[in-house]
Order: structure tokens, then C-alpha cells, then sequence
């Protein structure tokens, strides 16, 4: 134990600051940024940000870190389902990521579709410039 | 593990979210096969009638057939198993029902009204949208689910999204929905984060029963509840120390999300675009219940699942969280104000007026007292009602004149007296005039802010009723008195529309002309409800 | 000055969540005695330790994601499909465009036609076992279907969308084939309700194998050597064929040509 601990540790720890540094960036990208475009892929990296976190939060550190899958033989457990849950990763967090995926997907899909849109009638993606348009 | 059989009714609870989802899922089915808008239509308005019943039934059971009962579901049939619910359970008080049977009414009188209202080309994509945001609706109100909350409020956000957008030669229209869709769906995924820290916070404090380690990280709003409870007795809980800062995290977070939904001040900019740029039905919705998603997930939060806890940083939290809902409230409701007496733009004018009494229903919910709890969901019941009622007879109105500023309106009141008849019954009532629906729902409000001693607060409210009643008065005027400017466009409002707004003025009517009945029958039970959360709990884990 | 505001509110949040971070797990990091994160919930290890027995997966995700709480994924599903529907919406009116440069002569050369049918055909083979092996091993109908989604994208590209549409795959009908896979999805999750009134049983939406008091499996959770998930399998078919087709007809629609769009938006503002 000691140092190899330690520097997963410090590892986990590192991982969770930069979901949230990167959280933090993507948000004021949203914010500032003028281009439509770019918003977008500000906002979608802010959503798989979240889900970065999620998944991590989700995971259990060495030793104990086998994938929620349980290994089967035909239909038979290779090993004893009780202990395997022991030692397997929360199933429940990368279901909800799962879910989330989807759900960002989505509306990305359709805030690129208006953006398309908003292209169509205004000629231009800067947010700053169709107010401008619009007067 | 225990059998246990649910009552007969009670697929009636699983059904309201899953009957609508269904209809949506299978109109482009319908369309691609039959080629008919007719049969849409019918199709459509089927849908939304049965998931109105479904929703009455709910509605009429909890409040007088079985009184003070939480109805569940479970899904999937996953019965509480030792102490983890594993599956989703919908649960219904009658605060939800209340809630499910006036969006499932709200979006039923807009599907009628739509009929004739959405002309011809792209029918048949905006009432497949219009049933996915009754579903949405009623899983928000119906869900006992933390995390299918969130699903459910994208469900409500991507279906308004597309529904701000439908006239796509507008380009405010698409602008507004663009930006509708970054605020609602940074909410969401701020939501999201607060979950996971909410879920793996409490996992790693557990209780011990019977010699068994029971860890509290769950996603139910009842097992929530659960933990903000023990955590308050001393002793019961191992690893107390996280829960502290999670629930403080969780409780800022998921309030910040839900004050943006409600359109709160400062959060409330994407509301008066949003709302204008949808089809005059499609307003209606918004501003009648989509908004109110948000309040009402403040008031389950707050009331059951944060309130009953003895936890001191819990209870502290709350405090600042009613504390904060009673300034934002306030503020929004004087900012809306100032805002409406500067609006040209009629759709807009109502658009505000959201804002203004989303405030006041903040301030009722801020206020923590049984009083303030019946005034706001009075409130919000009355001005569901009211605020269709204006954007129905306002798209009317607009649909005679073919135009949307309080100038081009002039004299609409000869060429289509139904119109004017809706908006003039709405403008009073909304600012509160004797004896129309808010007059009571405002009384109500000023009598809570007077008994908890917030005398500002009264003051907020009659000073924004007046600065409403200012805006309104050009719009009336305008609209009753004034001559017609030039032509009309010529196209006239529909049967359907007709009847939709005459029967929204009377109900209007109703609610203020019977407010002591409403209140007694249902405002009170609704109230009682949400203020014994025990029962709530006892509902999903002890049957 | 509302984005700058809306930056320092967000701003704030991000704060409260980096201090939450370093509070909850930063000092105990330090102590270097042991792993800050070898726990999983409780609940966590109930799904892992259920799957089997409980839905007839030893794929704990896909239990969750179809099963548990399947209602979710019936809502995700209703979630993108809006979205599409959204999509659609807002680009109505276009899609008898871009006939032109239909034929022999369109899309891009014979090599790039002829490496694309195969890799066609190699993608959905591949996705088609990610969704159809989801209750065994890591996949499913989304994870499919999402690979699927790459076959048109890469069609409209090289044969041109003209050549597509020419051979009858059009908008309407591959929304017809994602509008009927979801009503499958959705009525099998209501059935529960039906074969349980017409059997005298208590049944549940959703419900998938048979429960102490819900006594009636849907579909078997195994046949002869295999899992099959009872209902999972139905459900990872169904969503698979329906996000491929979601995709196919987004993409489709987004291929429309840019003149023809304009065209049909020209007439398109209703005004209100």
C-alpha cells in the first residue's frame, strides 16, 4: 500500500477537478461565445462532461473493479453472484449516462437543426449579428 | 418478500403518462399509412380526452373516494425489495393529481382549439408533439422518481422546444426556441450533476437495521425523504459528515434548476421570448402549466422531502432556499410589471405577466406556512386557467386582425365579440378584478403574506397588480373601444376556438365566483396533502 | 450583461462543486492509507447481483436500462423521437426535393460506390450484433442503432441522395418504419395490462419476468443455452431499428439541397 494508493488516488481526485474545470469552461463557452455553432459544442461538451462525472463517481478503484457484467457459461454463472457484486462497478450510474447520452443527443440534434434554420433566414451564426438583424 | 396487490385502479396512475406516449408514437404511424389530417386529428384529440379522464379519475379518487391516500405504481412491477426500491415508482398526492388533471384539461382544450387554428402543412408533426408534451407533463407531475423527474422535464422541454419553433419562417420564432432549448437543457444537465452528487453522497452513509448496513444513496424522492429524516435523529446514521455538504450542493443546485424552469428573476429572459414565438395554443400550454413544472418541483422538493427533516444544515439550507424563493419572487413580480406597462407586443404583454405571477407564487411557496401553501396552489390553479383563457381569446383576437401589437388590435371587439369577450374576462381577472378567478387566488395571497407579518410582501403584490392592470387597460381599451385601424385579414375564428374560450370565461368565472367552495373541496385537501409527508413515504415503502 | 450574468451564476455552481470535491474527498486522499473510492451503493450492488435472477441478464446495465427502470428508456425513446419529430417539423415541405442527379452518373465514383456497399453491409451486420447480443454482453437497441445510424450517412454520401430517394428510401417511409418500432415498444410495455386482466393476474407496465406477486413472464428469460432477457430482447430490436431509421431520416432530410429549402421556406412563415 502507500504510494501506489496514494497516487491512485491523487489520480481519482485529479480526474473529478478537471470534469469540473472542464464543466466550468464549456459553461462560459455557452455564455460568451457568440457563434451559435460553437455554443453547441459547448453545450455538448458541458453535457458529457456530466456524464464523465457520473461514470466516475460510478467506479470503484483497484482491486475491486470488474465490470458489471457477470461472467456466464451458456446460462450458468462462472462465479458467485453475490461476491461478484462485491467487487463489480455501480451498473446503476452508467444506466443513467446511458439515458443521458440519448436525452443530449437529441437536443443537440434539434439545436442543430435550428441552427440550420436560423442560418436560412438570417445568413449568419453570430448570435450578436441577428440581434443586430432583428432590431 | 411480502405479495401485495395494488389496488384495481391503480394502472390508472401508470397509465397517464404511458397512454399519451403511446398516441405520440404511433401519429406518424397513422399519417405515413393514411395520409389523412383528419384522421390525425381525430387520433390526437382521442388521446388527449382518455388521458383527461384517466387524469379526472386520479383526480377524484384521491380527493374524494379514498381522502389523504398516496396512490403508487410501481413499474415493472419492482415492489419495494428489502429496504432498495430498485425500480420507478410513480407517486400520486393529490397536489399531483391536481396538477396531472389540469395539464391533461389544458392540453385537451388546446388540441381542440389547434383544430382550427394550425392550418394546414406539418399537422401531423405538431400534434405528435403536442400528445409527447402531455406525456412529459404528466410524468413531472406524476413521477416519484428523482432522476425519471429529469427525464420527464426533457420529455416537457424537447417537445416545447419544437413546438416554440413551428413557424419556421419565423425567425424569431426559431431564434427563441434555440435559446429556450440552451437555458432548458442547461438546467437539465445541472440537474443531472446534482443527482449523481445527491446519489453517491448518501451512499456512502449508511444506517444500520437489524445488524444489516443499509446505505441511504437512492433516487427516490420518498427514499430521499427518508434520508433527509434520519439524518435528523441522533445517532442514526454512520458517516453523517458528507451528507452535510451534499445535501447543501444538492439542495442549491436542484433549487437553481428548478427557479429557472419557473422563470424566476434573474433566470426568467428566456421565458418572454419563448412563450410569444409558439402558435397562440402552444403559448397557452407554456405559460398555463410548462412553467408551473418548475414550482411544482420546488414545492415536492421543499415540502417533502427537505421540510420534514430535523437535520440542522438541512433545515438551515431551507431556510435560505425560502428565503431566497420570497426575493426572487418578489423581484420577479416587479420587474414583470415595469416590464408589461413598456410592451407593444400583446402576446409578449401576456408573456410577462407569466413572470409576474410565477413571483407571486414563489413568494406564497417561500413562505413555509399552511396558509401560503393553499394561496399558492390556488394561485397556480387560477392562473393556469386564466392564462390560457388569454392566449386563447389573444390568438384569436390576433388570427382577426392579423396582427400582434395592442395598436393593430383596435376594434377587434366588433368584428369578433368572442375575442374580446375572452380577453377582457382574462386582462380583469388576471389583475384581479372582483369577482373574476386571481381576485380570490390573490386574496388568499395577500391574506398568508399578512398573517406571516410580510407587509412588503402585500405591498409587492397590489403594486404589481396595479402596474398589470395599467398594461391591461391600454389593451382592452384598445381592443373594445378603439376603431379598426384598417382591413382585417379576413380569416375568422372556428366553432371549436369559440366554444374553447367561452368555456375557459366561464370557468374563469367560476373560480372566483365559488373560490370558497374550491378552496374548501379541493385547495384544502390538495394543501393537507402536501403538508403530511409521511404519508407520502409511508406509500412507497410500507404499501 | 444577462450572458455575463448567467456566466457568473453558472460560474458559482461550478465553484460549489470543486469545493464540494476537495472536501469530500481530498483529505481523505491524502492520508494515502486506502483507496478513496472502493465503494459502489448499496443499491449498485443490488442490480449486479439480481440481474440474472431477476430479468434473465447477466448484463447488469442492460437489466437496469430495460428492466428496472425501463420507464426511463421508454421516455428517452420518447425524447429523441420528439426530437426527430422536431427536426422534421421544422424542415416539413422539403423532402420531395433532390431528385436531381438521380441515376448512373450521380454520387461519386464506381470504386468509392462499390467500397460503400460493402462497408454498408459490414456495418449493419456489426451493429445488428451489438443490439442483438445487448442482454449478453455490453451493447444493446441504442448502441445498435447509433452504429446503424453510420450506413446512410455514408449511402447519401457517396450515392447522393437522388439515388437513394429514387429507390423508394424516402423520409415517410423510414419514419413509418420508427414511428411502428416504437408503437411496438410501447404497446409491449402496456400488454402487462391486458394479458393480466384477460388472465385474472396481476400484471405491472413494463413488467418483464414474473415476480412473487405478479406471476406471469412476459417472454422467457432463457431458451436452450442462451439469455434472452424476456422482454429485452424485443425492446433492444425494436430500438435498434428505430434509432438506425431516426438517424437515416435526419440525415436525409438534412441532405435536402440548399435551393430546394429555400424555396420551400419562402412560403413557409405563417406570421404567428
Amino acid at each position: 500500500m502507500g504510494a501506489e494508493v496514494l497516487y491512485a488516488n491523487l489520480l481519482y481526485i485529479a480526474s473529478l477537478a478537471v470534469a469540473a474545470a472542464i464543466a466550468a469552461v464549456s459553461l462560459y463557452g455557452v455564455a460568451r461565445k457568440p457563434n451559435m455553432v460553437k455554443k453547441i459544442i459547448m453545450l455538448s461538451i458541458f453535457g458529457d462532461t456530466a456524464n464523465m462525472f457520473a461514470v466516475l463517481l460510478g467506479y470503484r478503484m483497484a482491486p475491486r473493479n470488474a465490470p458489471p457484467v457477470i461472467p456466464v457459461k451458456g446460462t450458468e454463472p462462472l462465479v458467485n453472484v453475490t461476491e461478484y457484486a462485491s467487487i463489480a462497478v455501480d451498473p446503476l450510474p452508467q444506466a443513467l449516462v446511458l439515458t443521458a447520452v440519448v436525452i443530449n443527443l437529441a437536443v443537440t440534434a434539434l439545436m442543430v437543426a435550428l441552427t440550420i434554420q436560423i442560418y436560412r433566414l438570417y445568413g449568419t451564426l453570430e448570435s450578436t449579428r441577428i440581434n443586430r438583424l432583428r432590431g | 418478500m411480502r405479495v401485495m396487490v395494488l389496488a384495481w385502479w391503480s394502472f390508472l396512475v401508470g397509465l397517464a403518462s404511458t397512454l399519451p406516449i403511446t398516441g405520440a408514437f404511433s401519429t406518424p404511424l397513422l399519417w405515413v399509412a393514411t395520409r389523412s389530417r383528419r384522421l390525425v386529428r381525430a387520433w390526437a384529440v382521442f388521446f388527449a380526452a382518455a388521458t383527461m379522464l384517466v387524469a379526472a379519475a386520479n383526480l377524484y379518487h384521491l380527493l374524494y373516494v379514498e381522502p389523504g391516500r398516496v396512490a403508487v405504481y410501481y413499474f415493472g412491477g419492482w415492489v419495494l425489495a428489502t429496504n432498495y426500491q430498485v425500480g420507478i415508482v410513480y407517486t400520486v398526492d393529490a397536489l399531483s393529481a391536481l396538477m396531472g388533471f389540469l395539464a391533461a384539461a389544458l392540453v385537451f382544450a388546446a388540441t381542440l382549439y389547434s383544430l382550427e387554428y394550425i392550418g394546414e402543412g406539418g399537422e401531423e408533426w405538431y400534434y405528435t408533439l403536442l400528445l409527447g408534451l402531455l406525456a412529459g407533463l404528466m410524468g413531472v407531475f406524476y413521477t416519484g422518481d428523482a432522476f425519471n423527474l429529469f427525464v420527464m422535464l426533457e420529455v416537457v422541454g424537447v417537445s416545447a422546444y419544437s413546438l416554440v419553433a413551428y413557424y419556421r419562417g419565423d425567425g424569431r420564432a426559431v431564434e427563441a426556441a434555440l435559446k429556450y432549448a440552451f437555458v432548458g437543457s442547461i438546467a437539465t444537465t445541472v440537474y443531472f450533476i446534482s443527482l449523481v452528487i445527491v446519489y453517491y453522497g448518501l451512499s456512502s452513509a449508511y444506517i444500520v437495521v437489524e445488524g444489516e448496513r443499509i446505505p441511504l444513496g437512492t433516487l427516490n424522492i420518498a427514499g430521499l425523504q427518508f434520508a433527509c429524516r434520519v439524518a435528523g435523529i441522533e445517532g442514526a446514521v454512520h458517516g453523517l459528515n458528507i451528507v452535510a455538504p451534499v445535501a447543501a450542493v444538492f439542495i442549491s443546485m436542484a433549487v437553481w434548476v428548478f427557479m429557472t424552469k419557473a422563470a424566476l428573476f434573474p433566470n426568467h429572459f428566456w421565458l418572454p421570448d419563448a412563450h410569444p414565438a409558439a402558435p397562440s395554443p402552444v403559448s397557452a400550454l407554456l405559460s398555463g402549466v410548462v412553467v408551473k413544472t418548475g414550482l411544482y418541483s420546488l414545492i415536492r422538493f421543499i415540502y417533502t422531502v427537505y421540510m420534514p427533516s430535523r437535520y440542522a444544515p438541512v433545515a438551515e439550507v431551507t431556510g435560505v432556499v425560502l428565503g431566497v424563493l420570497v426575493v426572487a419572487g418578489a423581484l420577479s413580480s416587479l420587474v414583470a410589471g415595469f416590464m408589461m406597462l413598456v410592451q407593444d407586443d400583446v402576446k409578449r404583454l401576456i408573456a410577462y405577466s407569466t413572470v409576474m405571477h410565477m413571483g407571486y407564487v414563489a413568494m406564497a411557496v417561500g413562505l413555509g406556512t399552511r396558509m401560503g401553501l393553499e394561496a399558492a396552489v390556488y394561485h397556480m390553479v387560477t392562473h393556469a386557467v386564466g392564462k390560457a383563457l388569454f392566449f386563447f381569446s389573444a390568438g384569436m383576437a390576433i388570427m382577426v386582425a392579423g396582427s400582434r401589437s395592442i395598436d393593430g388590435l383596435s376594434g377587434v371587439a366588433e368584428e369578433s365579440p368572442v375575442a374580446a369577450l375572452g380577453v377582457v374576462v382574462a386582462a380583469l381577472g388576471l389583475a384581479g378584478a372582483f369577482p373574476l378567478g386571481c381576485f380570490s387566488s390573490k386574496l388568499l395571497l395577500y391574506l398568508a403574506f399578512v398573517e406571516r407579518g410580510a407587509v412588503l410582501l402585500a405591498i409587492v403584490l397590489i403594486a404589481s397588480s396595479a402596474m398589470a392592470f395599467a398594461a391591461y387597460s391600454k389593451l382592452v381599451y384598445a381592443l373594445v373601444f378603439k376603431r379598426p385601424r384598417g382591413g382585417f385579414s379576413g380569416r375568422r375564428p372556428g366553432s371549436w376556438m369559440r366554444i374553447v374560450v367561452l368555456s375557459f370565461s366561464a370557468l374563469f368565472v367560476a373560480l372566483g365566483v365559488f373560490a370558497p367552495y374550491i378552496v374548501g373541496g379541493v385547495v384544502s385537501p390538495v394543501a393537507a396533502a402536501v403538508l403530511s409527508p409521511e404519508s407520502y413515504y409511508r406509500a412507497v415503502f410500507m404499501g | 450583461m444577462r450572458a455575463r450574468l448567467l456566466a457568473a451564476i453558472l460560474a458559482a455552481l461550478a465553484v460549489i462543486l470543486a469545493i464540494y470535491i476537495v472536501a469530500g474527498y481530498g483529505l481523505v486522499a491524502l492520508s494515502g492509507e486506502r483507496y478513496v473510492k472502493d465503494w459502489i451503493s448499496g443499491l449498485g450492488e443490488k442490480y449486479v447481483a439480481g440481474s440474472i435472477k431477476d430479468v434473465g441478464s447477466p448484463e447488469a446495465v442492460t437489466s437496469i436500462v430495460w428492466d428496472y427502470r425501463g420507464l426511463d428508456t421508454l421516455f428517452e425513446t420518447g425524447v429523441f423521437f420528439l426530437a426527430v419529430i422536431g427536426t422534421l417539423s421544422l424542415f416539413r415541405g422539403m423532402e420531395r426535393g433532390g431528385e436531381r442527379g438521380a441515376g448512373k452518373d450521380a454520387g461519386m465514383s464506381l470504386i468509392v460506390k462499390t467500397v460503400t456497399r460493402i462497408t454498408v453491409f459490414l456495418i449493419v451486420v456489426v451493429s445488428a450484433s451489438i443490439a442483438l447480443h445487448g442482454q449478453i454482453t455490453p451493447g444493446g437497441g441504442f448502441q445498435g442503432g447509433a452504429a446503424l445510424a453510420v450506413a446512410p450517412l455514408l449511402a447519401i454520401v457517396a450515392f447522393g441522395r437522388g439515388a437513394l430517394v429514387e429507390r423508394g428510401v424516402r423520409e415517410t417511409l423510414i419514419l413509418g418504419l420508427r414511428s411502428l418500432m416504437v408503437t411496438i415498444i410501447a404497446l409491449v410495455a402496456l400488454s402487462p395490462l391486458l394479458i393480466g386482466y384477460l388472465r385474472g393476474a396481476e400484471m405491472y407496465i413494463m413488467q418483464n419476468q414474473a415476480k412473487p406477486w405478479a406471476p406471469i413472464s412476459l417472454l422467457p428469460g432463457y431458451a436452450a443455452d442462451t439469455f434472452l432477457g424476456g422482454t429485452l430482447v424485443v425492446f433492444n430490436v425494436a430500438e435498434f431499428i428505430a434509432v438506425g431509421a431516426a438517424f437515416a431520416a435526419v440525415f436525409l432530410v438534412l441532405s435536402v439541397p440548399e435551393e430546394r429549402a429555400r424555396e420551400v421556406m419562402g412560403g413557409g412563415g405563417h406570421g404567428r
